[in-house]
C-alpha cells in the first residue's frame, strides 16, 4: 500500500526540493506532515480493505444456483413396473452397473431381480439414507422390496429425485458447497503439496515462495511461476479482477494478511476449495471441488479415490488446458505429476501412488443437466415461485425446489408429442414446421402438474404456448353450458330435449350472429346428452340462451376460470380465449368431481442447508354439485364412445371409460382436446402462431396427440363416484320412462326426482302398475 | 419450523381469485381453542380400513400420525400427500388430511377435505359418519352452528 504512494512521491519531492532550498526546516515540517497524511491514508485504506474482506467472507460468500428437482420415484409392492422401466429409471438417475455395489449410486440386475445401493438424499420431510436394496419384479409389477442387510421387507422406497434444471446467478457460476469435514484428506494434502507447501506456516504471504518464484522466473526469462499462497489465490479470486499488475499484487497480499489475521487456516482452506474455478460447461462455470467432483466423476467429493483427487488438484493450474474430457493425455500427465509430488512429500504412500497411476482418467461420460432440460415446465415453476421469491433469491440463494414434475412421464410425452406433430404437419400438408402446439398433463386428483410442453420442439426454450398461447377454446366451453343446465335438475336432465334449430342474435356491434353446426345441418329436437356428445352448436346456443349467458359465465368461474369473461352469446360456442394451462385448471374441477383443486407445480422449497422453508400444500374446495358433475361426466364419456372423441379408442382399451371433449375454432384455426383417464388429466392445443387455419379439427389433431400420450402414460380406467342421490332409470330413445324389456331402451343416471315420469308406450299397463307398486313399496320401506 | 404462506401460487396470468365469489373462502369467523368443546370421537378405528391398504400407505399414514403427534402438522401433510400420489382416490387418506387441517385450525379446508373423502367413501358408512362428525366440529369452530347441526344429523343417520 505504501509503495505506490512512495513511487509517486519522489518526483514531487524533487520539485519541492529545488524550490524549497532556502529553508530546510520548512521542508522537514512538510515531510513530517506528508508522512502523517500517508499514514492516515494507509490506515484508512487498510481499514477499508479489512471491511471489504470481512464483509464478504462473513456474509453470503457465493451466489448459489437454485436447483429444481422432479418428483421422486417411490417404489412399493404392487406398483406396475417393467424390468426395462426400472433399468431406464436407474440409468436416468446415473446409477452405474456394479456387481459388488461398491458405492452409493450403483446397481446390479440379474433377470428380473435388481440389487441397488441408493444414494442418500435430503428431502423436505427428512433424509433418506443410502441403503442396499433387493427388488424383485414379477408379472410387470414390483413383487418385493427387501433391505439386503437386515433382510426385512421395505414398504416404500424413495429414490433420489432427478435434477431437472437450475436457476443460475447472472455470472453462471455453479457450485456445490462442501464443508472442510467433508473433504478427503488426500485433496487437502494434494492442494498444499502442489499449490502452497508452507500453507500452515505462513501469515498469508510467503517470502520463501516469492523468492522461489522470482528465481524460477529470472531463470526462465518471464513469468512461469507464481509465488502466491493459497490465501493470496483466494483473495485474488474472491475480491479482485484477473488483471496482472504490481498494484493488484500488493492489494492481494494485503488482503491475504487480513484474511489470515481474522480467520483460521481451515476456514480459509474451505473457502478456497469452494471458490476455485475448475472447468467450463457451455455458459456454466464449474466452481469449487464439490461441483467439479460431480461434473467430472458424477460422485460426491468425499467418495473420490486418490487418482481422481489428484486429477482435480492438477486442474487448478489450468482447467481448460488440462481439461480431462478434451485433453485426457495432458490431464493424465499432470495428474501423475501431482501423485509423484505427493509421494515425494510423503503425504501419499508410494504403493498407493503406484496403484493410482494405473487408472485412466475415469471421467463420467455424463455431464449433469446444464441449464434447463424442460424449459416450459421450469417456466411454470419460476412463475409460481416469483410470487413468493424475488428474482435474486431464486438465482442466488441455492434453494432446493421440489417440483411435481414426473420425469419419466414428461420425457415420454415429449417424444410422442414431437413425433405426432411432425407427422400431422406432413399428413395435412401444412407449411413445413408451422404446426405448433402445447400440452399440459396433471394428476387427476390433487392437481399436480406432471408435464408441460410449450413448443413443437419441446426442448426449445422460447415462447411457452402452454402458458402464453391464449387462444379461443371453442367447444371446450360447452361442458360449462351443460353443467349449468344439469345443476337445475327440476328443469334439465340428460335426456331433456333441446332444440337444435337455427338462431340469429343481434350482437353488441349491431351485426347479426347466426351460428351454424359443424355439418351445417339442423337436427331438430335432440336429447341433451346427444347435443353434447356430437357437439351441436345450435342446441348449445339455444340451451345457453335459455339458461342466460351470465349464468354460464358464473359456472366457468366456479370451475376455475379466472380470466375476465365477456358474457356475450358467442361465449356459448367458446369465444373465450384461454391458455392450455387455464383449460387444464377448468377441467381439473370436472376430473375432481366438483371439487376445485388449484394446479401446483411446486411441492416445497428448502434452503441450501436443507431447512424447510415453504410448502405449497394440496387444497380442495367443493364448487359444483357432485351429482350434476357426475351427469356431465357421464355425457362426456359418451363423447368418447359415440361422439367426436371416438378415435381415442383406436389407441386405448375400450374399458377405459375416458372423459373428454374436443374443441375446434372457426376455419380450423385451433385444435383442442381436454380430458382425463383414471389417473391423469391432459389438455392439448394445436395451431399456428400466425393464427392461420391449421387444417385440423379437435378430433383430427389434438385428440390424436392426447390419445397416443395417454396410451403411454395412463394405467387406470376412469371410475366416477356415484353420489347417493343419483339413480339409474331406463328410458326409450324419445326420453320416456321405459324398462329393461323395451327395445332400444338405455339406462341413464338422474338426480333423484328428476327422471322422466311419463311412461313410454313400450311399457305395458301391467308393467306400469308393477313398477309403481315397486316404487311405492320402496318408498314404504325407506320411510320406515 | 415456520411455514409462511400456505396458499398455492396462481397459475399463469390468472387474476385475483377473490374477484370471484365462487372462488372465495368463506369469511373467517371467530374460532375457539380446541379444549373449549367436548371432545368428539372422530378418530376412526382404522383397523378394518387399513387392512385393505398396501404396506406403503400404512407406512405413510403411520409416519403422518407420528409427525402429527409431535405437532409437526406440515410434515404430516407431506407424508399424506405422498400417500395421495400413490393411492389418489383412497378416502382414508383424504380423511387424514382433513384431520391435519382441523388440527391446524384451518376449518374451511378441513370441511372441504372431509367432503372429498366422503365422496370417495361411497358405501363406507363408518368413514362417512366420521367425516360428518369432523365437518360438524369444524362448523362449530367456525361458529356456524346450524350447519354443524345439519352435519351431526347426517352423521347420526349413518349409524
Amino acid at each position: 500500500m505504501a509503495k505506490p504512494r512512495n513511487k509517486q512521491n519522489p518526483p514531487k519531492k524533487q520539485i519541492r526540493h529545488r524550490k524549497a532550498k532556502p529553508s530546510r526546516h520548512l521542508f522537514r515540517v512538510f515531510l513530517i506532515r506528508l508522512s502523517v497524511l500517508a499514514l492516515i491514508v494507509i490506515v484508512t485504506y487498510g481499514a477499508y480493505l479489512d471491511y471489504i474482506v470481512r464483509n464478504q467472507f462473513e456474509g453470503k460468500r457465493w451466489e448459489l444456483a437454485a436447483h429444481v428437482y422432479a418428483n421422486p420415484v417411490e417404489l412399493y409392492q404392487g406398483l406396475p413396473l417393467t424390468v426395462k422401466q426400472l433399468e431406464t429409471l436407474l440409468i436416468d438417475l446415473r446409477y452405474q452397473r456394479s456387481a459388488s455395489l461398491t458405492s452409493a449410486g450403483t446397481y446390479y440386475r440379474s433377470g428380473s431381480t435388481f440389487k441397488i445401493r441408493t444414494r442418500p438424499f435430503d428431502f423436505f420431510d427428512g433424509r433418506e439414507e443410502s441403503k442396499s436394496i433387493r427388488i424383485r419384479l414379477s408379472n410387470n409389477r414390483v413383487g418385493s422390496i427387501q433391505n439386503i442387510r437386515s433382510a426385512r421387507s421395505v414398504a416404500l422406497l424413495r429414490l433420489e429425485p432427478v435434477q431437472v434444471g437450475s436457476f443460475y446467478p447472472s455470472h453462471k457460476e455453479d457450485r456445490i458447497l462442501v464443508k472442510i469435514s467433508e473433504v478427503p484428506q488426500t485433496l487437502i494434502d494434494g492442494l498444499i503439496t502442489i499449490e502452497d507447501r508452507d500453507f500452515y506456516q505462513h501469515y498469508g504471504v510467503s517470502i520463501k515462495s516469492i523468492f522461489r518464484a522470482l528465481w524460477a522466473n529470472i531463470k526462465a526469462g518471464g513469468v512461469v511461476q507464481g509465488g502466491s499462497t493459497l490465501t493470496q489465490q483466494l483473495a485474488k479470486n474472491f475480491y479482485l479482477s484477473p488483471e496482472r499488475s504490481l498494484w493488484r499484487k500488493i492489494k492481494e497480499a494485503m488482503m491475504a494478511l487480513i484474511l489470515e489475521f481474522h480467520y483460521e487456516k481451515d476456514e480459509i482452506l474451505e473457502a478456497y476449495i469452494n471458490e476455485v474455478f475448475l472447468g467450463q460447461d457451455g455458459a456454466r462455470s464449474i466452481n469449487g471441488f464439490g461441483m467439479a467432483s460431480v461434473f467430472y466423476f458424477n460422485k460426491p467429493l468425499i467418495d473420490l479415490k486418490p487418482h481422481q483427487v489428484a486429477l482435480l488438484v492438477g486442474l487448478v493450474k489450468g482447467p481448460s488446458y488440462y481439461d480431462p474430457r478434451r485433453h485426457s493425455k495432458r490431464a493424465l500427465k499432470r495428474r501423475d505429476l501431482v501423485l509423484d509430488e505427493m509421494a515425494r512429500m510423503g503425504v501419499l504412500p508410494v504403493q498407493q501412488r503406484n496403484i493410482a497411476k494405473r487408472y485412466g482418467t475415469g471421467i463420467s461420460s455424463f455431464k449433469r443437466f446444464s441449464g434447463s432440460r424442460f424449459p416450459a415446465y421450469l417456466d411454470l415453476v419460476k412463475r409460481q415461485l416469483s410470487r413468493d421469491y424475488k428474482e435474486e433469491e431464486l438465482n442466488s440463494d441455492g434453494l432446493n425446489i421440489f417440483s411435481t414434475l414426473d420425469y419419466t412421464l414428461q420425457t415420454t410425452a415429449e417424444k410422442i408429442f414431437k413425433g405426432t406433430l411432425k407427422s400431422l404437419n406432413k399428413q395435412y400438408g401444412i407449411e413445413k414446421g408451422k404446426l405448433q402446439g402445447a400440452m399440459v398433463i396433471t394428476r387427476r386428483e390433487g392437481g399436480e402438474v406432471v408435464a408441460v410442453i410449450g413448443d413443437r420442439n419441446p426442448e426449445f426454450d422460447g415462447f411457452n404456448r402452454a402458458l402464453d398461447a391464449i387462444r379461443p377454446i371453442g367447444s371446450l366451453v360447452k361442458p360449462a353450458v351443460y353443467l349449468t343446465a344439469l345443476s337445475k335438475p327440476s328443469q334439465f336432465n340428460l335426456t331433456s330435449l333441446i332444440d337444435d334449430s337455427s338462431i340469429s342474435l343481434k350482437q353488441q356491434s349491431g351485426e347479426l350472429w347466426e351460428p351454424q353446426n359443424y355439418d351445417k345441418q339442423e337436427h331438430g329436437q335432440v336429447p341433451l346428452h346427444r347435443a353434447l356428445t356430437h357437439s351441436y352448436n345450435l342446441a348449445t346456443v339455444n340451451l345457453g340462451m335459455e339458461l342466460k349467458v351470465p349464468r354460464v359465465k358464473r359456472t366457468l368461474e366456479e370451475l376455475g376460470v379466472r380470466r375476465a369473461i365477456n358474457p356475450y352469446p358467442s361465449l356459448l360456442l367458446g369465444a373465450l380465449p384461454l391458455s392450455p394451462v387455464e383449460v387444464a385448471q377448468m377441467y381439473q374441477t370436472l376430473a375432481g368431481e366438483g371439487f376445485f383443486t388449484p394446479l401446483r407445480s411446486i411441492q416445497s422449497v428448502s434452503s441450501n442447508d436443507n431447512i424447510a422453508l415453504q410448502r405449497y400444500p394440496l387444497s380442495v374446495r367443493q364448487v359444483a354439485n357432485p351429482s350434476a358433475v357426475y351427469l356431465l361426466n357421464t355425457a362426456l364419456q359418451e363423447v368418447m364412445t359415440e361422439g367426436t372423441g371416438r378415435s381415442a379408442y383406436r389407441y386405448l382399451p375400450a374399458n377405459y371409460r375416458l372423459v373428454g371433449k374436443t374443441g375446434t375454432t372457426d376455419e380450423l384455426r385451433d385444435s383442442w382436446f381436454a380430458g382425463f383417464s383414471g389417473d391423469y388429466l391432459a389438455v392439448v392445443w394445436l395451431g399456428r402462431d400466425d393464427n392461420k387455419p391449421s387444417k385440423l379439427t379437435g378430433a383430427s389433431g389434438a385428440l390424436q396427440v392426447w390419445s397416443k400420450v395417454m396410451r403411454a402414460i395412463s394405467k387406470q380406467t376412469v371410475s366416477l363416484t356415484q353420489p347417493e342421490d343419483i339413480e339409474y332409470v331406463w328410458v326409450d330413445p324419445s326420453g320416456l320412462r321405459a324398462n329393461e324389456f323395451c327395445a332400444d331402451a338405455v339406462q341413464y343416471p338422474y338426480i333423484k326426482g328428476s327422471a322422466p315420469i311419463e311412461y313410454s308406450p313400450c311399457v305395458g299397463a301391467v308393467g306400469r302398475t308393477l313398477e309403481r307398486a315397486g316404487d311405492w313399496f320402496n318408498g314404504f320401506i325407506k320411510s320406515k | 419450523m415456520s411455514m409462511y404462506n400456505q396458499v398455492p401460487a396462481p397459475i399463469g396470468g390468472s387474476a385475483q381469485s377473490s374477484n370471484y365469489p365462487a372462488q372465495r373462502e368463506p369469511a373467517k369467523v371467530e374460532t375457539y381453542a380446541l379444549d373449549d368443546t367436548e371432545p368428539t370421537e372422530y378418530i376412526t378405528q382404522p383397523e378394518a380400513v387399513v387392512a385393505t391398504h398396501s404396506p406403503a400407505i400404512v407406512a405413510l399414514l403411520d409416519g403422518a400420525y407420528q409427525y402429527s403427534e409431535q405437532g409437526q402438522y406440515d410434515m404430516a401433510a407431506v407424508k399424506l400427500e405422498r400417500a395421495v400420489r400413490i393411492s389418489p382416490r383412497n378416502p382414508q387418506v383424504w380423511h387424514e388430511l382433513a384431520k391435519i387441517r382441523m388440527a391446524q385450525q384451518q376449518y374451511e379446508m378441513a370441511i372441504s377435505l372431509a367432503k372429498k373423502s366422503n365422496l370417495l367413501a361411497a358405501g363406507n358408512r363408518v368413514l362417512q359418519r366420521t367425516n360428518w362428525l369432523l365437518i360438524a366440529d369444524s362448523f362449530n369452530y367456525l361458529g356456524q352452528s346450524s350447519a354443524a347441526n345439519k352435519a351431526k344429523i347426517k352423521a347420526a343417520s349413518l349409524f
